[in-house]
C-alpha cells in the first residue's frame, strides 16, 4: 500500500538543516496570439539556464491561451548596456502599468546603441515608460510551426469559456433569469 | 480505411485501452505530483505533461466510444483491475523521488512517442490520424524529459547517483511495455497495422542517446516472448493503489454524474 | 487564489519619506497613477506591497494543497483534468506574485524558508480539511468567488507589477469559479447521497468564506495605509456584504440550507442550525446574516486549526524533498555567478 506524504506529511520542525542555493537568473517572457499581433510582455521566471527557462515558459506562459510564439531572454540582457554588433530587437512600455510590447528590430553595436535607436527611430517622440532591448543572439525563440505550444487536444477543460454556456443553463433550470443575471454580474468580465 | 470489419474490433479495442490505460496511469501518477514539485515552474511543467496524458487517454477512450458506443467514463473508470491493460512501470510508485519519476516518465513517453508515430501509419483512418496529432504533442514531453535527464546526469555527483540509480531501477519494468495486447498480431496479419521489427532498438537507441549526454548508463534487455504482465490484465500492489485512488469517488456510485 | 490585503505594516517602524516626495507620490496614487518597481516610493509602502504579494504567494502554494489531496481522487475524466489544471494554475499564481516580491526586495527562497518555519502566514481559510469530493466543490465555488469579489478590486491596484499579475491570475480564476459553480450544480442535482454530501460540504465551507474577507472593518479603515495607497479599494465588510447578497440567494435555488455551524477541533461540524438572521432586506437589496465565529477564526489564524500544522509540513516536505534537485541543476555550486539584475 503507497502511503503518500499527502496523507501523513513527516512534521519536521525547527531549523532548516541545510542553506539553500542561490536563487536562480530571472528571464523575461514574450508572448505572441495571431502572426499579426506583436509579442507582448507575459511575465518572468526564475530558471538555472536557457533550456530549462525554455521549458518553464511554454508549459506557464504559452497555455493561459492560443500562443503561437514564445521568446525568453534573461533578464540581464534585455536591461545590458554593453554587447556586441547584432540585430536587436527593441520593446516599449509605454506607460507605467503597461506591458512592454515588441516595437521593432534594429542593427546596433550593444544594448546602449541598440535602446538609443529605439527612442530615435520607433517612439515618434511619443513620451514612454521604459525601453528594453535584446540582441538575437541572446534570445530564445519558439515558434509553433516547429515546435508546438498551444495543444492539439482541446483545452476548453481548463478555460472558462468551457463552462459557462453549460453552467448558464443549469442556473436557469432552477432561478429565474433576471436573478442569474445579478448573480452573474460579478463573474470577472474580460474574461467572458 | 474509414470502419472496421468485425472481426478487428475487439483486437483494435485491446490495442487502443493499451495505450489509453499507459497514458491514464501515468498522467494519474504524474498529476500527483502537482503542488509539491522541486521547483514552482517545473511543477507547472510536469502537470502540464500529466494534463496531455490524461487528454490523451481520454481522447483514445473517445474513440474507442465509436466502436463500441460505451462512454468514455465508464471506460476510464468502470473496469475491473484484470480489465486494465496498462503496463506496471505507469502506475509504479516513485515515492516522491524526482528522479524515479523522471525516469519512470523517460521510458514511457519515448515508447509513447515511437508508438504512436508508428500508429499514424496505420491503415485505420481514424485511429491514424489521432495518432499524428498527438505524436506533435508527444514530442514536447521526450523534449523536457530527455532535457531532465541531462540535467540531473550532468548537475553534480548526488543527482548523477540519483538519476542512475533510477535508471536501473526502472529499466526492467520499462521493457514491459513492449508485451502486446491480445489480438495485435491480428491487426498486423489483416495488415492494419504496419509494424516493422525495429520498435525495440529504435526507442533503445533514442534512450541511449539521451543518457550518454548524460554521462549515464543504460542496460535494457527485452521481455521474454511469453512474458504476460499488464497487458493481459496482471496487476502488481502499486497497480492496485492507483486504481483504488481512481476509484474511491467513483465507486461511491458509478453511475452518478459528478 | 486570495488576496492579502489585510497584512498590516508599522508605518512608524519604516524609514521616514521626503514629505514632498511623500506629497506628490500620493497625489499620483490617489489620482489612478501606477509604481515600477524602479520609481522613487515611501519604504512603508515597498514593505507593505512586499509583504502583501509575499502573504498572497504563500496563500496560493498552501491553498494548492487542500485540493491538491483529491487530484488522484477525481471521479470524471474532465473532473481529473480540470482539478489538475486549477491546482496548476495556483502553483503558477505562488510562482508570479513570489516574482513580484522578489523585485520589492527579498528573493524566493528566503519567502519559501520564511513560509515553512512559520515567520510568514498565509490564508486562513487553508487551515481547514478537505475531508471529501464536495469539499472540493464547494471550496471552487465558495472560496474561488469571495476570491475573485476581493481580487477584481486589486487588479485596479497601485503597484504596476501587481496589477498586471492581478488580470491574468483572474482570467484563471474565472475558470475555477466556473468548473466550482459547474460542480456544485451537478452535485445539488444528483443523487441523494450526492446532495447530502454537498450539504454537508458548505456547513463546512460558509463560515470560512464569510471570514475570507478578514476581521470587520476598524472605523479608521479607509485612512489606513492599504486603502490609502490604493493597495484595497475596498473594505472587508463592504465585500463581505456583496458575497452574502450574490452567494446567499443562489446556494438557496440549490436546495442548500444556510446553518450557523459549530465545530470540533479537526474542522468537522458538531451542530448546524438554519440561520436566523438570514433575510432579504427589501429596502437596503442587502441580505441580513450571521457573522461567522470571530473566536474561532483567530483560535485558527493563530496556529491552532485543525490542518495549519498539516499544510506547512507539507510544504516543507516538498522543499526539503526537492533540495538536492535545485542543487544540482545550479550545477551542484552553492555560488553563483549569474546575478539577478
Amino acid at each position: 500500500m503507497m502511503t503518500s506524504p499527502r496523507i501523513n506529511p513527516p512534521k519536521q520542525t525547527g531549523d532548516l538543516s541545510f542553506p539553500e542555493v542561490d536563487s536562480f537568473p530571472i528571464w523575461e517572457v514574450f508572448t505572441q496570439k495571431r502572426p499579426t499581433k506583436e509579442h507582448v510582455h507575459a511575465g518572468s521566471l526564475s530558471a538555472p539556464d536557457a533550456s530549462l527557462a525554455q521549458q518553464f515558459a511554454r508549459e506557464h506562459y504559452g497555455q493561459d491561451q492560443v500562443c503561437i510564439s514564445l521568446w525568453v531572454g534573461a533578464r540581464s540582457d534585455f536591461l545590458a548596456v554593453d554587447g556586441k554588433q547584432d540585430t536587436y530587437e527593441l520593446f516599449v512600455q509605454w506607460e507605467s502599468g503597461d506591458r512592454h510590447i515588441h516595437i521593432g528590430t534594429v542593427e546596433a553595436s550593444n544594448g546602449q546603441d541598440a535602446k538609443s535607436k529605439c527612442e530615435s527611430q520607433f517612439l515618434d517622440d511619443k513620451p514612454f515608460f521604459s525601453v528594453w532591448s535584446i540582441s538575437a543572439s541572446d534570445l530564445t525563440v519558439i515558434d509553433e510551426k516547429d515546435n508546438l505550444i498551444w495543444r492539439t487536444t482541446d483545452q476548453t477543460y481548463r478555460l472558462a469559456s468551457g463552462y459557462s454556456r453549460v453552467v448558464r443553463k443549469k442556473w436557469d433550470a432552477i432561478r429565474e433569469a433576471e436573478a442569474v443575471d445579478a448573480y452573474q454580474e460579478e463573474d470577472l468580465k474580460d474574461t467572458f | 480505411m474509414k470502419e472496421l470489419a468485425e472481426h478487428l474490433q475487439t483486437p483494435m479495442i485491446n490495442l487502443l485501452l493499451s495505450i489509453a490505460d499507459d497514458k491514464l496511469f501515468l498522467g494519474h501518477r504524474n498529476s500527483d505530483w502537482t503542488g509539491i514539485a522541486p521547483i514552482l515552474e517545473a511543477d507547472i511543467a510536469f502537470s502540464s505533461l500529466a494534463q496531455d496524458d490524461i487528454a490523451h487517454a481520454s481522447v483514445i477512450y473517445e474513440l474507442i466510444n465509436t466502436i463500441n458506443g460505451q462512454d468514455p467514463d465508464q471506460i476510464a473508470f468502470g473496469r475491473t483491475a484484470d480489465e486494465y491493460l496498462s503496463a506496471s512501470i505507469v502506475s509504479t510508485s516513485d515515492s516522491f523521488n524526482w528522479a524515479a519519476a523522471i525516469a519512470r516518465q523517460f521510458f514511457c513517453n519515448h515508447f509513447d512517442y515511437i508508438r504512436l508515430q508508428r500508429l499514424s501509419t496505420c491503415e485505420w483512418e481514424p485511429l491514424a490520424s489521432l495518432a499524428k496529432r498527438l505524436t506533435t504533442e508527444q514530442a514536447i514531453h521526450i523534449e523536457h524529459v530527455s532535457s531532465w535527464v541531462v540535467h540531473l546526469g550532468t548537475g553534480n555527483e548526488e543527482s548523477a547517483s540519483r538519476m542512475q540509480e533510477a535508471l536501473d531501477v526502472y529499466a526492467p519494468l520499462a521493457v514491459m511495455l513492449f508485451e502486446k495486447p491480445e489480438g495485435f498480431d491480428t491487426l498486423v496479419d489483416d495488415g492494419v497495422l504496419h509494424q516493422p521489427d525495429d520498435f525495440f532498438a529504435t526507442w533503445k537507441q533514442s534512450l541511449h542517446d539521451v543518457v550518454s549526454s548524460a554521462g549515464l548508463t543504460l542496460h535494457l534487455d527485452q521481455i521474454a516472448s511469453d512474458f504476460s504482465g499488464g497487458r493481459s490484465g496482471q496487476h502488481d500492489e502499486d497497480f492496485s493503489s492507483s486504481l483504488a485512488e481512481l476509484h474511491a469517488v467513483f465507486n461511491e456510485d458509478p453511475a452518478a454524474k459528478w | 487564489m486570495s488576496a492579502s490585503a489585510n497584512v498590516e505594516v508599522n508605518i512608524n517602524d519604516c524609514e521616514k519619506p521626503d514629505p514632498k516626495k511623500l506629497v506628490a507620490f500620493e497625489a499620483f496614487v490617489a489620482d489612478g497613477g501606477l509604481i515600477e518597481p524602479h520609481d522613487w516610493m515611501p519604504e512603508a509602502y515597498r514593505t507593505l506591497m512586499l509583504r502583501m504579494a509575499e502573504h498572497h504567494a504563500n496563500s496560493e502554494i498552501v491553498g494548492a494543497l487542500p485540493e491538491g489531496e483529491w487530484i488522484t481522487r477525481a471521479p470524471s475524466l474532465k473532473r481529473k483534468l480540470a482539478l489538475t489544471a486549477k491546482v496548476q494554475d495556483e502553483v503558477g499564481h505562488g510562482q508570479m506574485l513570489y516574482e513580484v516580491a522578489q523585485d520589492l526586495g527579498k528573493s524566493r527562497n528566503a519567502m519559501l524558508r520564511d513560509l515553512i518555519t512559520g515567520v510568514t502566514k498565509y490564508h486562513n481559510c487553508f487551515n481547514y480539511p478537505c475531508p471529501t469530493w464536495a469539499d472540493v466543490c464547494m471550496i471552487a465555488w465558495l472560496i474561488d468567488g469571495a476570491a475573485i469579489l476581493n481580487q477584481g478590486t486589486l487588479a485596479h491596484g497601485s503597484f504596476g507589477p501587481y496589477t498586471r499579475t492581478m488580470r491574468r491570475i483572474n482570467m484563471e480564476e474565472a475558470f475555477h469559479f466556473k468548473h466550482g459553480e459547474d460542480m456544485v450544480l451537478t452535485l445539488m442535482s444528483g443523487t441523494t447521497k450526492q446532495k447530502h454530501m454537498g450539504q454537508e460540504a458548505f456547513d463546512r465551507w460558509w463560515g470560512p468564506s464569510l471570514a475570507f474577507f478578514g476581521p470587520n472593518d476598524r472605523p479608521d479603515e479607509r485612512e489606513r495605509p492599504a486603502m490609502k495607497w490604493r493597495m484595497k479599494t475596498a473594505t472587508n465588510d463592504e465585500l463581505r456584504q456583496k458575497f452574502v447578497n450574490r452567494f446567499a440567494p443562489a446556494a438557496i435555488a440549490t436546495g442548500l440550507v444556510i446553518n450557523v455551524c459549530t465545530k470540533d477541533d479537526s474542522g468537522l461540524v458538531t451542530s448546524a442550525t438554519p440561520d436566523p438572521l438570514l433575510k432579504l432586506d427589501e429596502e437596503s437589496g442587502n441580505w441580513n446574516f450571521t457573522q461567522p465565529d470571530w473566536d474561532e477564526f483567530f483560535r485558527v489564524i493563530r496556529g491552532n486549526g485543525p490542518c495549519n500544522k498539516e499544510r506547512i509540513a507539507l510544504r516543507r516536505f516538498s522543499y526539503e524533498q526537492g533540495e538536492w534537485v535545485r542543487r544540482a541543476i545550479l550545477n551542484g555550486s552553492t555560488t553563483n555567478n549569474k546575478k539577478i539584475s
